[in-house]
């Protein structure tokens, strides 16, 4: 029994090393691919290093790194199917099937040497290439994880997509077939999903790609996307979608290695370079394609020569044409004609199909998706409206809620509860002429965009995106969404968010502070429907405040004070085109503007790579002052700048 | 001791060997002989391991072969195609064999090297069809396995390494009490190195037994007798054919060679002659009793 263990450990690392040198041309090729990457990396490098003491410096050399690495999981996934092609050749050729057939080692050793033999071809030069990138580029640890982590998921890419590839391998009679079905597995899975999807978004309003981009039901059955997934919920954040495609992925590698040892041990090895060993993997590539082809030709005749419900009808009439005429095709591709498993191929594409048709019309009621809100206690924070601003204020977040359900039911009044395919984006009943006086006084809603991101408990999210316009306002409670808007875009939240050079904890940097009158000129500019470009007030009276640090803090404590007291924020300090500034305003109003080199001009934040990118001075802070900032204005006199109290705005619009 | 245990094996629809049982002694040099498609090579792969029987066994000194490594390192097998990759050469099939067979003999293998004119570092693809061959013995001879299975050894060899291959296969059965399985339809080679013979059509096993015994079971007889042999006499013999040439008659019969002698002489024949059988003829005789004869292909 010893004799015989030891004899197997020997023969696995025997056959381990063998499976590995057999991957020597592919392993050169991959590695000569990655050596030129990083030589074009570290010139890229060394070309920015003139710039080394600029604070953009460090995340430029980072994200080159990252990105570069993100470059890499690619080459690594495509070499792995070829290597694989390679390792397991032995099982698509019958002479070498009778070669390592009777060699003393059980089939499930030489299945795992060879799997672990190939994989580690792969693997090392894409660590070994990685490192490298790695070090040259991240001069920062927030970098250096960034990095190694796109390594860490390149190695679970590789480790899914070979044990996947392997037991495709273990499935199909030649090497041809294995690769085919392989890439094929993949992109059927995405790409009936896409369709699915597609269609889904159409008709149901409030969908579109990002209510999907982070449900980790995109990377179930796709291992080739296992480490672009992962790098796109871990930059962007999404720990739940993370989360889950981790242990989604240790899960399929595993499962796959398991079903791939089983698939070893009772592999029919006559099928080399003759037909499938598993007879429903052709199966269900047929009907997959099958689906696909038929849901493509059903979306494309659906969207461009129908209209209203029978959009259904021309869907499903063009789904079932295509999708049995591409069955039949693939069928005869597949079988070299209509014989073997017809009759189980088709059963299972009628039945595939006729599910998907039955999906297709409960979609049609809405199925609970249209009118879906998260419970509130479910909810962490929400991204809403006006910037894209996050509210986790339980109060902020219920007002949020009660927007998004005036719309839902809103848009279950106009279907009647019947969707059909290009209902979402069909919204007529919503649209009609409004006239300038209703514009002013609706401009928060029909100016807000109506999308919506819940950050849900466990790090899941929900988003709605609604492409619609609002212009009917007597089709759902204008004057009770304009409350909820203009409750919500005067909330301190929002005020600290819009403002956050204020309310930022970080040290300030100012490159000028000043204070200015701007006095109307006589062109009104904005109307709701016309928008000539030029400026309606000019600026006059410009004092530049003196930078010094104790004055500024005193005056951006009280800015801070009068911001979260005055109820009418959003009107003074948006954007001044849309909501009527000269309506508002009148003939003057006092801004107060800081310039910061080191700034961002659209957040009002810091941020070291602008400073790389546009070294020239950013308006970090505009803050136009009414009588609603009684602080400022006392802290400015109080200091020696006199105000004209005549140029302040009169503060009220409505 | 080598058991076949009622072996099938199924290919779809296509049943290659049904129910087949026999055993081969230890030390035996065994004959698999049998028709084109008869299950022969499939055989081999069975013992071998390579595939895994629908049905049945086969046992090596009362082990199973099918996913039995310690079982499988008692046997050596040479498929009719030998395979190689692009860049092997002897060498590195040595380093790949030596490991894997406990067996193997260093020594053995420099002699063996002496022996075959093929350079150890050359690329094996790039050799002739019989220098491939004779490659892919030098190393099964070298792991001096208990059992040795060949198919098809003396396709593309030469006279002389056939010869070579001849006396290397005694020397290994003399030396090891090697058992070698011979698959091939070049049956006087055959002839020259066998003991046991056995014969499978359609996958099943037609005859299995001692070379002597094979030969010694069926007899020719040519000769002329002044009459028609009568019914009587013909239906007393196991009479496989007759040809006649005028008044020659060319008789195949199976059975005691003195009974038949006995039994034809009482007829007074006016010439008789008891002709010996290659193993060929004894083949053709045999495959002729079960229907597979020219005449029948021809039909």
């Amino acid at each position: 029994m010893t004799l015989t263990t030891s004899s197997n450990n020997k023969n696995f690392t025997k056959l381990l090393k063998w499976a590995f040198l057999r991957n020597k041309s592919i392993m050169i090729i991959f590695s000569v691919i990655m050596a030129v990457g990083i030589i074009i990396n570290l010139y890229i490098l060394t070309r920015l290093s003139v710039n080394y003491d600029k604070p953009g410096f460090e995340k430029t050399c980072g994200n080159i790194g990252y990105f570069s690495i993100i470059l890499a999981q690619t080459l690594s996934i495509l070499f792995s199917i070829a290597s694989v092609s390679q390792t397991f050749s032995f099982l698509h050729n019958k002479r070498s099937t009778d070669m390592f057939g009777a060699i003393p080692a059980t089939r499930s050793t030489l299945y795992f040497s060879h799997l672990l033999g190939g994989a580690a071809s792969i693997a090392l030069p894409f660590i070994a290439g990685s490192l490298i990138i790695c070090l040259a580029s991240c001069r920062s640890f927030e970098f250096v994880l960034l990095n190694f982590l796109a390594i860490l998921f390149g190695l679970i890419s590789i480790a899914a997509v070979y044990s996947f590839s392997s037991l495709i391998a273990y499935c199909c009679g030649t090497a041809r077939d294995m690769g085919l079905i392989t890439f094929a597995a993949n992109a059927i899975y995405i790409g009936v999903l896409a369709i699915s999807w597609t269609v889904v978004t159409l008709m149901i309003p409030g969908l579109d790609f990002e209510s999907i981009l982070y449900a980790p039901v995109l990377t179930l059955f796709c291992p080739m996307g296992f480490a672009y997934f992962l790098d796109i919920y871990y930059y962007g954040g999404q720990t739940a979608a993370f989360v889950v495609t981790i242990i989604w992925s240790v899960l399929f590698t595993a499962a796959a290695v398991l079903l791939g040892n089983i698939a070893a041990k009772t592999r029919r090895m006559e099928t080399a370079q003759n037909e499938f060993n598993i007879k429903w993997v052709p199966v269900v590539i047929k009907v997959g394609m099958s689906v696909l082809i038929g849901g493509f030709a059903g979306l494309i005749t659906a969207t461009s020569f129908a209209s209203g419900f029978s959009t259904m009808y021309v869907f499903t009439f063009w789904y079932i044409l295509a999708g049995f005429a591409a069955f039949i095709i693939l069928h005869l591709i597949f079988s070299k004609g209509i014989k073997g498993k017809f009759l189980s191929s088709l059963f299972a594409y009628i039945g595939t199909t006729a599910a998907a048709i039955i999906l297709l019309f409960v979609m049609s009621t809405g199925a609970g998706i249209d009118t879906y809100i998260p419970m509130q206690s479910n909810i962490s924070s929400v991204t809403f409206g006006e910037q894209n601003y996050t509210y986790s204020e339980p109060e902020n977040i219920q007002t949020v809620t009660e927007i998004h359900k005036i719309i839902t039911d809103g848009l279950k009044k106009e279907s009647g509860n019947q969707y059909y395919i290009g209902s979402s984006t069909n919204q007529g009943q919503w649209t009609r002429e409004i006239d300038e006086s209703d514009y002013d006084k609706y401009s928060t809603i029909l100016n807000t965009p109506f999308n919506f991101r819940y950050n849900k408990n466990f790090g899941f999210t929900t988003t709605r995106n609604y492409n619609i316009n609002l212009y009917n306002l007597s089709f759902y409670d204008s004057q009770r969404m304009t409350e909820l808007l203009l409750k919500l875009y005067n909330s301190d939240e929002y005020k600290k968010q819009n403002k956050a050079f204020l309310f930022s904890e970080t040290s300030h940097s100012e490159d000028s502070v000043q204070l200015a009158y701007y006095e109307y000129n006589g062109r009104l500019t904005y109307d709701y429907e016309y928008y000539n470009g030029t400026e309606d007030y000019t600026a006059s009276d410009t004092v530049e405040l003196k930078k010094d640090r104790a004055f500024l803090d005193g005056l951006y404590a009280a800015l801070r004070e009068d911001i979260l007291a005055d109820p009418d924020f959003f009107y003074e300090n948006t954007n001044r085109y849309y909501y009527g500034t000269y309506r508002y305003f009148g003939d003057y109003f006092l801004n107060l503007s800081v310039y910061s080199s080191a700034g961002n001009t659209d957040t009002g934040t810091y941020d070291d790579y602008l400073y790389d990118v546009s070294p020239s001075r950013n308006l970090v802070l505009s803050v136009n002052l009414t009588k609603n900032y009684p602080r400022t204005i006392a802290y400015l006199e109080a200091n020696g700048y006199k105000i004209n109290n005549e140029k302040l705005s009169k503060g009220s619009l409505l | 001791m080598l058991e076949i245990k009622n072996v099938t094996k199924k290919f779809g629809d296509k049943t290659a060997l049904e129910d087949l049982s026999f055993s081969i002694p230890d030390g035996s040099v065994f004959g698999l002989i049998g028709s084109n498609g008869s299950g022969k090579s499939t055989l081999l792969r069975i013992i071998s391991g390579v595939f895994k029987p629908d049905g049945g066994s086969v046992e090596i000194d009362g082990e199973c072969t099918f996913e039995n490594p310690s079982a499988k390192e008692k046997i050596f097998f040479i498929s009719d195609y030998p395979y190689f990759y692009n860049n092997s050469t002897v060498e590195s099939l040595v380093n790949f064999y030596k490991v894997l067979y406990p067996t193997w003999n260093d020594e053995k293998f420099r002699r063996l090297c002496g022996m075959f004119p093929i350079g150890t570092k050359d690329r094996i693809v790039n050799m002739s069809k019989g220098m491939q061959r004779q490659a892919a013995l030098m190393i099964a001879l070298s792991v001096c396995p208990k059992y040795i299975l060949l198919d098809e050894i003396f396709d593309g060899l030469d006279p002389v390494v056939r010869q070579l291959i001849k006396k290397l296969i005694m020397e290994l059965v003399s030396e090891n009490n090697t058992t070698v399985i011979i698959a091939s339809h070049n049956l006087r080679e055959l002839e020259d190195v066998c003991d046991h013979i056995g014969l499978i059509h359609k996958g099943g096993i037609v005859m299995e037994k001692d070379l002597d015994e094979a030969k010694l079971g069926i007899h020719r007889v040519q000769a002329v007798f002044d009459n028609e042999l009568e019914e009587d006499v013909l239906n007393s013999l196991n009479v496989v054919n007759i040809k006649r040439q005028g008044r020659m008659m060319l008789l195949t019969i199976r059975g005691d060679g003195q009974a038949i002698e006995d039994t034809l002489r009482s007829q007074k024949p006016v010439y008789m002659e008891m002709l010996p059988l290659t193993l060929e003829e004894v083949f053709i005789s045999e495959m002729e009793a079960v229907g597979y004869d020219i005449n029948n292909i021809l039909e």
